[in-house]
Order: structure tokens, then sequence, then C-alpha cells
């Protein structure tokens, strides 16, 4: 007996589906699909010769962002004339473009380091691996497509640093896209970063032998490559460290233990420090004195804001979609603060389900958000729904750093 | 062209399920009541909520479905495969903070629709497995980590040695002793 048998039913109806078109192919279209495949093959086999021999890559199509950017939504779009590549970069184990980094202003004064491989100046990605057919050529990845490329972008304040140990990306450099499984033959494990202007080298490991490398003075950018660790079905889980996990607050990011990165080598005030995955390193950096804290805010007296739901008959899970509306006490300039929506769960063990509202918000500005399924997070006959505040570049959560804006219960309608 | 009856799939293996999956659809049946289970507990302890658990579970068989003509059994065996979507299923959910409903959608899956009773029997499958939580925290660290990776997560022993840095053989040590000496504390317990 099956616990979810609507699941297996919904399962297999999609895979008879699914069995019927790939029976309705025409043969005719299999053998021109086998002609076609036949040439790609050989032009593939004269395109490896050609750069093998002589380094010349073809250009084709750019890398298009999966969704266009807005300058006041999410990570906004790159500011005019604030991208650049940097000096550092590294080579590839097996050859072809070096691996670089690229700097990326955006409106919402955000800095995001992008990763990919250089060509001609160019950061891009290559035909490789199911990217782009297999064309084994250039294709240009412009600083739009920051919104699109998980694990080989991050972003933070202006000021931020961070250190990113990142595995499962493709030797092509373009990430899978989102729940696509492609056959990815060789992944890379990357660590890069941007460590700020103290930093003055990062020590790695790589099969057991240590290495040091001097970053890029004044930004403090690295980017090492190495083969890939994971090369069974779990190649595309990414696991990446430094913005979160490994950052100190108040102070340059530390190593990421799980990384190939041992040590960070700082010049603090004339001295020469390191931060190290060793418990006892011989020149440990001073830690910060204070960690830096979200701004304190605490809720005056008329900053409770009356809460407005809608409800709507919605054929989604939950029965009901809804909108929310509330009038904005603090103004949103850019990613460095904002609004979320949370929905506390005190049955099923807990959790709350967080919304973020990712967008810039004028002061005392009314604001509407959709909200779907919006009684899935329900234990009983209603739901709880929050919009907190926080002055900090985080998603605002329930807890300190985030002010409460309002408080609603919503009950299903019977 | 396969024709075989829910019998005979019972005593496929689970490449062979997925092999002849698309030309009869009740090997993918199949294939879900054996992992159904063991996906939902897995999810329900990464989360803590049977409500996820189930649309995780879900979205994990969906994008199965979608990319069954990728699998590659010399890269690993089909629980491998299955829990390494699950654990990009579960990370995507950490970073967006909501589950994705792409692969159902692209498959024409229809939304699940949840009751207690499904609730509470999710809940249960994961429910055994606390007291073993707890003195899983009182082994040794290297010990713990391997049994967490293989037991609780689902990993292969290679893809676990790669990340302790150790040859698989000492995985399989580690996790060895590390659950002979579970199965004796809970024998304490009782």
């Amino acid at each position: 007996m099956n616990t979810l048998p609507q699941l297996r039913a919904s399962l297999v109806a999609a895979a008879e589906r699914q069995g019927q078109s790939a029976a309705r192919a025409p043969r005719a279209r299999r053998r021109t699909l086998r002609l076609a495949l036949v040439a790609a093959l050989v032009l593939l086999a004269l395109a490896a010769v050609a750069v093998a021999a002589t380094g010349v890559l073809g250009t084709g199509a750019p890398v298009r962002p999966t969704q266009p950017l807005k300058p006041s939504v999410g990570l906004g779009v790159p500011a005019r004339g604030g991208s650049r590549i940097l000096r550092a970069s590294a080579a590839d184990p097996a050859g072809g473009p070096r691996w670089g980094l690229r700097l990326v202003h955006t409106t919402r004064d955000l800095l995001c380091i992008q990763l990919g491989r250089l060509y001609h100046g160019q950061l891009g990605v290559l035909g490789l691996d199911g990217a782009f057919g297999n064309d084994r050529r250039f294709h240009p990845l412009p600083p739009d497509t920051i919104g699109r490329q998980p694990g080989a972008v991050n972003c933070q304040p202006e000021g931020g640093a961070v250190s990113l140990e990142v595995s499962g990306i493709p030797e092509s450099g373009l990430m899978p896209e989102e729940g696509g499984l492609g056959v990815i033959s060789r992944d890379r494990w990357v660590s890069y970063g941007l460590l700020g202007p103290d930093a003055v080298s990062v020590t790695y490991t790589d099969r057991g032998r240590s290495h040091t490398l001097k970053v890029e003075p004044g930004t403090g950018a690295y980017v090492i490559v190495l083969r890939g660790i994971e090369t069974g079905p779990n190649r595309h889980g990414i696991t990446s460290g430094g913005s979160g996990g490994a950052e100190r607050p108040g102070g340059p990011p530390l190593p990421n233990p799980d990384g190939a990165i041992t040590s960070i080598t700082y010049r603090l005030d004339g001295h020469i420090c390191e931060d190290s995955v060793k418990v006892a390193a011989a020149r440990p950096c001073p830690r910060p004195s204070a960690a830096v804290r979200a701004p304190s805010l605490t809720p005056s007296r008329d900053l409770r804001r009356p809460l407005r739901v809608r409800l709507r008959r919605s054929a989604l899970p939950g029965g009901y979609s809804a909108t929310l509306s509330f009038t904005a006490p603090y103004a949103v300039p850019n990613a460095l603060s904002g609004y979320s929506i949370a929905s506390p769960s005190p049955c099923h063990g807990g959790g709350t389900i967080i919304d973020p509202i990712n967008r810039d918000i004028v002061a005392r500005a009314r604001v509407t958000v959709p909200l779907e399924a919006v009684f899935a997070n329900a234990c009983g006959d209603s739901v709880l729904l929050e919009v907190l505040y926080s002055a900090a570049h985080s998603e605002p959560v329930p807890g300190p750093g985030s002010v409460l804006v309002g408080r609603v219960r919503v009950a299903i309608p019977r | 062209m396969w024709l075989m009856s829910s019998r005979d799939l019972s005593r496929c293996s689970d490449e062979e399920l997925l092999e002849i999956g698309l030309g009869d659809a009740e090997a993918l049946g199949v294939l879900y009541d054996r992992y159904e289970d063991p996906m939902l507990a897995f999810f329900r302890r990464a989360t803590g909520r049977a409500d996820l658990a189930a649309d995780l579970t879900a979205e994990v068989f969906a994008a199965a479905l979608g990319s069954i003509g990728r699998f590659r059994p010399d890269l690993g065996s089909v629980r491998s495969w299955l829990f390494g979507i699950a654990r990009h299923e579960l990370a995507q959910m950490w970073r967006r903070r909501r589950v994705e409903t792409e692969a159902r959608r692209r498959m024409g899956m229809e939304p699940l629709m949840l009751g207690d009773e499904e609730l509470r029997r999710i809940d249960e499958l994961a429910c055994g497995g606390e007291a073993s939580l707890r003195l899983l925290a009182e082994l040794p660290g290297e010990q713990r980590e391997a049994v967490r990776g293989r037991v609780i997560d689902e990993r292969d022993y290679a893809e676990l040695a790669a990340e302790l840095r150790c040859s698989e053989m000492v995985v399989r040590q580690r996790v060895s002793r590390g659950l002979r000496a579970l199965r004796a504390r809970m024998g304490d317990t009782r």
C-alpha cells in the first residue's frame, strides 16, 4: 500500500503520456536525425582538431538571460559602466580557454562576481557537454546573465568579501538549467572569491600537494580550478561556502573547512597573518573586535500596519490564492534591506515559509503581493501571515534583526 | 517489445524497471513503490515537515521521469541517481525557500492533495529515526559522518570516500562500526 497513491497514479499516467509521444516520432524524422548526428560528429571532430592545433575557437551566439532583469527587482540590472573583467585567472586541467572572473555592479547596489571561461578578453562559456549542441564554440556571457548561473555567480553588498568553493561546475562553464540533468562528462571544482584589499595569497591542496597563489592586488580576487571530485550521479550537486557558512561577521571570509583552500594570508596593519582551517595556525589573524550587527530596529508604536488579505478561489492545492496588501513604513531603496511575508506553521514539526518581497519600495507606498496556495501551510482552520522588515541584506526572518510590520490570521472559508 | 505483468515487474532490478519504464508505465509505478517511503522519510527528516516531504518527493519522481534517457548505469545505481536528484531538489528548496514545481508541470502531473492521514503517515515514516539520531550524535566524529552520509543522506560509498578524503574501504568500515555501536546503544536504551 502506498503512502501517496495519488502521486503514484499521477506518475504512471505521466509515464504513459511520455511513452506515447515517444512512439509517435516518425521514422523518417529519426533517419534525418541520424544523418544529422553523423554530420555533426564529423564537424565536431574537425573542430576539435582545429582547436587543439591552433587554439582558435569560433564564436557563437551569446548566452541569453533566463528572464530579463529589472532595475528595481531582485539583483537589479548591471549598472552602466559598472562591469569589468578581473586579472585573476586560472588554467583548466584539460587546457583550452582559461577561467576568469568579472565584477558586475548592479542598480540595486550589489556587487556580483561572475565566473566563466576567458577568450579574447571576454567572459563566456564553451559549447561542450551538451551546452549549445556541443558546437565547441565560445559563447560570450553578457553581464545581464548574472541571474541565470547559480554557483557561478555570487552577489553581495558592495564592500563585502566572499570566498566560495563550488563543485559540479561543468567544463563548459555553463551551469545546468534549473531541474536539468544533462550529461556532463567532466566537472570542475572551482574555488573563487573576492577577499578585499588586505588579502595577500591563498593556499590550497590539490591531490595531497599544497600550493600558494597570490591574489589580485586591490580586489583580492582569485580563482582556482581543479578536477571535480563528484564523478557519480550526484555531479550536479552544487556545494558552496564562504558567503554563508564560512563568512565571519565583521571580518573577511574564513576558508571553508570542506573546500580546497587551507589558508588565506592577509596583511593587516603592516603585519602578515593567516586564517587557516587548522585550529592552531602559526600566525592567526586577529578576530574582529565586534561583530557587525544588523541595525537595531525597535518598532515604534505606530509601526504596526494593518494587513489586508483578499482571497480568491484557486485550482492550486490549498484551494485559495490571495493578495496581501500593506502600507510600507520604511523605504527599500536597494537590495540591502527589504520586506518579507512569513507564514509560521506550528504543526508538522514547525518551520516557517518565507516569501521575500525582493524589490524597491517607496516609503508609505501601498504594497500588494500575490500569494499562491495561501492555506497550504495551514494546520487547522486558519493560517497566520506576518509582514517583516529588515535593514540587512539577508531575507527578513522572524527574530532579532527584523521587525514585525503587521500580522493577520486568515480563516479558511466554509 | 516488453510485455510483463506486474508480478514479473516486481522481480526486475531497478535498472531494468527504468529501462522499460517508457514502454511500460507500470514499471515506473513499481520503481515508485520501492522508493516512495525512503524518499518521503529522507525529505521529512531533512525539512521537518510532511507537506514539504510530499511535494519534494513528487518533484523528484517527475524530474526522474523527465530524464530517464540520461540515466547512466556506469555512473551509479538507480538509488544513487534518485537520491542525487533528491539532494538537488532539497538544495534548490533551501536556496529559493519554496519547492520547485517545474518538473511536475513539464510532465503534466496534477498538484498533490494531502489529507491529515497522508501527513500523519509521512510523519510516522521519519519518527522512528529520531531516537537513532540522538544516539548518532554520540558516535565518534568519523563514524558519525560516515553513518550520516550513507544511511541518512543515502549517498554512495565512492562519493563519501571522495568527500571524507579516504578510501571506500575505510568508509565501509566506519559505517559498519558506527552501525554496530548504534545497535549496541539502542539495546542499552531498551
